[in-house]
């Protein structure tokens, strides 16, 4: 199964060039049954890996742009009153598929991501009294521009807090950028990336991810990084245990990609800084100094603690 | 880096643990080397010590002058710039690979110091040869070796030279002493030498991992040591080491007032008794050591000078063993001379014809040694004290015994025949003078009055000065005897014993010494006459520690070992320690071959070889066994602490190297420089912390854990191995 994670990774970095480490974050994000944020400056290609992310997986996928202007209602569905049969209908929102692209969430206001946000952490929604069940694998991926521009709501800490990761994408390196401008448009490139894996396997996946095993000493790791996020002299926000948790469930998908079935220091260090930067600095997002904070409480935590 | 032979390096910690070791090998000679061959070592390894501190100072100076010119308080700032330096260099190792200066690169010696040290050496050893003796020489030689060889270490050959010799060295200087305390001091040097070895294939910084490792290796090694000990065949004499040629300590053979007096300051043990039947009360003790029969004038001696008397061929005649009789073993100490100590009347026992002592009896009941005392003997006797000894001497050989030089001390001469004219009763006579030493004001001292050696010395002390010690007395009422017309001795021995309860035995010591004289009469033969119990019953009855103590601690003013332990505790804790070295010298040096003959015929009946060889077999069988058996016991416990232990050595060796890193970081960090820097290591390491993850970190069973942490010790060594080589 590993090897199948292998090959979803190499489908998608066929298209997202030269990334491979944040391509190996979203699918451990999306093997740990989080949500990915993902949070660049605009045609970085946030949405060509949301998009190669959902072809690879083979899952139903939906993409939504937020505007300002935008309701809840345009997100879950609406129903609407059906002449002929005299019943009301509903109509099914974009959020009632596997992979959802919520581009430029901040850009919709406050009430819309929450009723985003609500959905991704219940698996449901409620239009007029009655819930729905979204289907499973459930996956948001959000993109969002950076808070300096104009036209942003900031999302709150406890709506990033429902985020597994958040990652970056950064300008492509030389080599890269020299690929994508001499390469097919994207509607070629996704056309070109292989559906490799049903969405049984991905569940069998995620359950393997699951119950990958985790030594003490590594529980310890993390709780003394979590711990550190805590002490009074540091200025970030502090780790909540559903952060620990993430940072966990994070650190198992990425033993799993590489091939282990046990978790080490090192897969938790690799995925700290994706899991935890957002909701440390409470999405003070700004490109340059962006993984400060996690690093600091990195740095301050010995490896071999226990 | 070319070949590995030039690449021999010992890192600054091996190189120190070296030099402490071969001083303290020397140390252990001390008493052997002569002064020049002493100083001259300790000159050699001076000049190493200066060497390695040298190769840090350096690097050190160059950074200080560049900083602190203008600082007045040069020192203080010398200091705070040597711990910057530590941390500065440390980080410098990171960023520029340079490596540090911990893995000294020594400077070889100079080859003219090296010929220097050389000719020097041989120069001492052949002017002092002549008067060293074959032994010392030797001793001299290879200790001489020993401490410049280190001069030139290029490969590691020389390295382990050196730690041979070393402990060649060690057990060579059990030669000379034997002492349980001095044994434990010589295993203790044994063990730092072996530590060295440790360190070097450890490569450990600290002290405490090479000590303790060799300690328990020594551990190992007890029962096969006891066993060898038990059961090895002693070799006959042609093969036993060389025994070392000293001064002679205790008793000499002749006896001027004052010999003893001097004799009485030192602390020294003389020998140790154990009765095996009641033992007589102490002031019956009077360990007889040899008699003095001629008197020249001034001097007690054996016998007259360069000819050999002709009463020293008498028989010993005895009557026949009567009265008291004591069984007893007494436990000598070296004194290079010949003379045993006994009771009264000994007699050797007879199973003590096979002991390593040669025993004869004198013609004046005297036990003596074919060879001088070299090192602990014992020996077993019985006593009787009431034997009449010497009743039949011949009438001829009288007048030896009553035999005074003419016009030597002529007063004490006169009082003798003055007294032989008074009293018909020789019995009156000796009762006569002992009565007026007793009831004149005569003293009892350490410190007597300075005596004339004119002739007249008994004279003056009878009737003047009227204080001395126990030869004052014996040697005058010998003289007075002899005038008189008895034939009268003088013996020296000692007097009494200090009992040892934990160990129940006797302890007599130098300060014991004593001298007192026998007289002979008709019908009774030779008796024992002690005119200083005359003057000082005290010194009979009580020991002579007791006596004196007050006097002897005047003497040696405001400290002395006497004085300290007078209190009740450090008594005890002395005689604790005593009876500690006593069994040691019971059961451990005084096992000779006779005595191991014995054991095995006791134990094992005829045909010994073969038994002695299959225990021999099933000793090292059952050891081997003990040993996989507690590999096996201690491998579930012990493997999952020793990779983690190992592991981190591994990087403080690779930190100590330069490849650096810090504490939160991945260890996986490494692989990268090392690839770059030395082929091949990089991925070794790597699966090196694989393996170390996984046992970390992956569950799985107890017997597949053992299995990965038994191939991870393997490749880790393999591992410091290899970077050891490369370095």
């Amino acid at each position: 199964m590993e090897q199948l994670a292998q090959r979803v990774i190499e489908q998608i970095s066929k298209v997202v060039l030269g990334k491979s480490r944040e391509v190996h974050l979203a699918v451990a994000c999306l093997l740990g049954k989080g949500h990915l944020l993902i949070e660049d400056l605009p045609g970085m290609g946030k949405t060509t890996l949301a998009q190669v992310l959902a072809k690879v997986f083979g899952l139903s996928f939906q993409r939504t742009q937020f505007t300002s202007d935008m309701l809840p209602a345009d997100l879950t569905g609406i129903s609407i009153f059906d002449q002929e049969q005299k019943t009301f209908v509903l109509h099914k929102g974009p959020i009632f598929s596997q992979l959802v692209l919520a581009d430029e969430i901040n850009r919709a206001s406050p009430k819309t991501q929450s009723a985003l946000l609500e959905a991704m952490e219940e698996h449901q929604v409620s239009i007029d009294g009655v819930t729905h069940e979204l289907p499973s694998p459930f996956f948001v991926i959000a993109t969002q521009n950076p808070l300096f521009h104009s036209g942003t709501n900031p999302l709150p800490e406890s709506q990033l807090d429902r985020f597994m990761m958040r990652l970056s994408l950064g300008f492509p390196s030389v080599e890269a950028e020299k690929q994508i401008l001499l390469g097919d448009d994207l509607k070629t490139k996704l056309s070109s990336v292989e559906t490799v894996i049903t969405t049984e396997q991905l569940s069998a996946m995620q359950e393997a991810v699951a119950t990958i095993s985790v030594d003490e000493k590594v529980l310890d790791y993390i709780v003394a990084l979590c711990q550190v996020s805590r002490t009074s002299d540091f200025s970030g926000n502090p780790l909540s245990p559903r952060a620990g948790k993430s940072i966990l469930a994070a650190a198992k998908a990425w033993a799993f990609i590489a091939g282990r079935d046990y978790l080490v220091p090192e897969d938790v260090q690799a995925v700290f800084e994706s899991v935890s930067e957002h909701r440390l600095d409470a999405g003070a997002f700004s490109l340059d100094n962006n993984a400060n904070l996690s690093r600091q409480i990195i740095e301050q935590v010995d490896i071999f603690a226990s | 880096m070319a070949g590995a032979r030039a690449n021999f390096q010992l890192s600054k910690a091996d190189y120190s643990h070296l030099l402490l070791t071969q001083a303290f090998t020397i140390l252990l000679f001390f008493n052997e080397l002569t002064s020049w061959m002493l100083s001259l070592i300790a000159l050699s390894i001076l000049w190493q010590v200066a060497q390695l501190a040298k190769s840090r100072g350096t690097l050190a100076l160059t950074i200080n002058t560049s900083e602190t010119n203008e600082n007045t308080s040069q020192v203080s700032s010398y200091a705070s710039n040597l711990s910057l330096l530590g941390r500065e260099t440390a980080r410098a190792g990171v960023v520029r690979k340079k490596r540090l200066p911990l893995i000294s690169r020594l400077k070889p010696t100079p080859k003219l110091v090296v010929m220097l040290f050389a000719l020097t050496g041989a120069g001492i050893i052949i002017a002092n040869g002549r008067s060293l003796g074959l032994l010392l020489s030797m001793v001299h030689l290879i200790c001489f070796a020993y401490g410049i060889k280190s001069l030139e270490i290029k490969s590691r050959k020389d390295f382990y030279q050196l730690i041979l010799i070393g402990l060649f060295l060690q057990a060579c200087a059990l030669i000379f002493i034997q002492s349980l305390w001095f044994t434990m001091l010589v295993i203790a040097v044994a063990v730092l030498n072996l530590g060295l070895l440790y360190r070097y294939f450890s490569a450990s910084a600290g002290w405490k991992l090479p000590i303790t490792r060799s300690g328990k290796l020594l551990v190992y090694s007890v029962p096969l040591a006891a066993a060898l000990f038990v059961f090895f065949p002693r070799l006959s004499p042609f093969w036993q080491v060389p025994l070392a040629e000293k001064a002679k300590t205790g008793l000499s053979d002749e006896v001027s007032p004052g010999d003893i007096a001097n004799l009485a300051r030192s602390d020294e043990l003389a020998f140790r008794v154990e009765f095996f039947s009641n033992a007589p009360s102490k002031g019956q003790m009077y360990w007889r050591a040899m008699t003095l029969p001629y008197f020249d004038g001034q001097s007690w001696k054996r016998s007259p000078e360069g000819r050999t008397a002709s009463y020293l061929n008498l028989p010993a005649d005895i009557s026949r063993a009567a009265g008291q009789s004591y069984q007893y073993q007494v436990m000598l100490e070296p004194s290079n001379q010949r003379w045993l100590y006994s009771l009264d009347t000994p007699f050797v026992d007879a199973n003590e014809a096979s002991s390593s002592l040669k025993i004869s009896r004198q013609y004046d009941y005297s036990l003596i040694n074919e060879r001088p005392i070299n090192a602990t003997k014992s020996y077993q006797v019985t006593s009787f004290s009431g034997a009449v000894r010497g009743q039949n001497m011949p009438r001829s050989f009288k007048h030896f015994f009553t035999n005074i030089p003419e016009n030597n001390n002529p007063r004490l001469t006169e009082l003798g025949i003055e007294l032989a004219q008074t009293y018909a009763n020789k019995r009156d006579i000796i009762n006569q003078t002992l009565i007026h030493f007793r009831e004149q004001a005569y003293f009892y001292t350490l410190q007597p009055p300075r005596l004339n050696k004119n002739g007249r010395s008994l004279d003056q002390f009878y009737f003047d000065t009227r204080s001395g010690f126990c030869e004052h007395y014996a040697s005058s009422f010998a003289f007075l005897m002899r005038a008189a017309g008895i034939p009268a001795r003088v013996i020296t021995g000692y007097l009494g014993g200090e009992y040892n309860q934990q160990g129940n035995y006797y302890s007599i010591y130098q300060y014991d010494a004593h001298a007192w004289t026998e007289v002979w009469l008709e019908d009774e033969g030779w008796i024992a006459i002690d005119p200083t119990a005359a003057v000082s019953p005290d010194r009979v009855s009580d020991s002579m520690s007791d006596a004196l103590r007050q006097q002897r601690v005047n003497l040696a003013g405001s400290f002395s070992w006497q004085a300290f332990s007078s209190a009740a505790w450090m008594l005890k804790i002395r005689m604790q320690i005593e009876a500690i070295d006593y069994q040691w010298n019971r059961f451990i040096l005084s096992y000779t071959m006779d005595k191991q003959d014995e054991l095995l015929r006791q134990l094992l009946g005829d045909g010994r070889l073969w038994k002695a060889a299959l225990i021999i077999a099933l000793t090292f069988l059952s050891m081997i066994g003990l040993l996989w058996l507690r590999n096996q016991w201690l491998s579930r416990e012990k493997v999952n602490t020793v990779w983690q232990k190992q592991f981190k050595r591994v990087l403080k060796l690779l930190n100590l190297q330069g490849f650096t890193r810090e504490q939160w970081q991945s260890p996986h960090k490494l692989v990268e420089p090392l690839n770059n820097a030395k082929m091949g290591l990089g991925s070794q390491y790597e699966d090196l912390y694989k393996l170390y993850q996984q046992l970390s970190y992956q569950p799985m069973v107890d017997k597949q854990r053992d299995k990965l942490a038994r191939k991870f010790q393997k490749s880790s060594q393999g591992f410091i191995k290899d970077l050891k080589q490369t370095r």
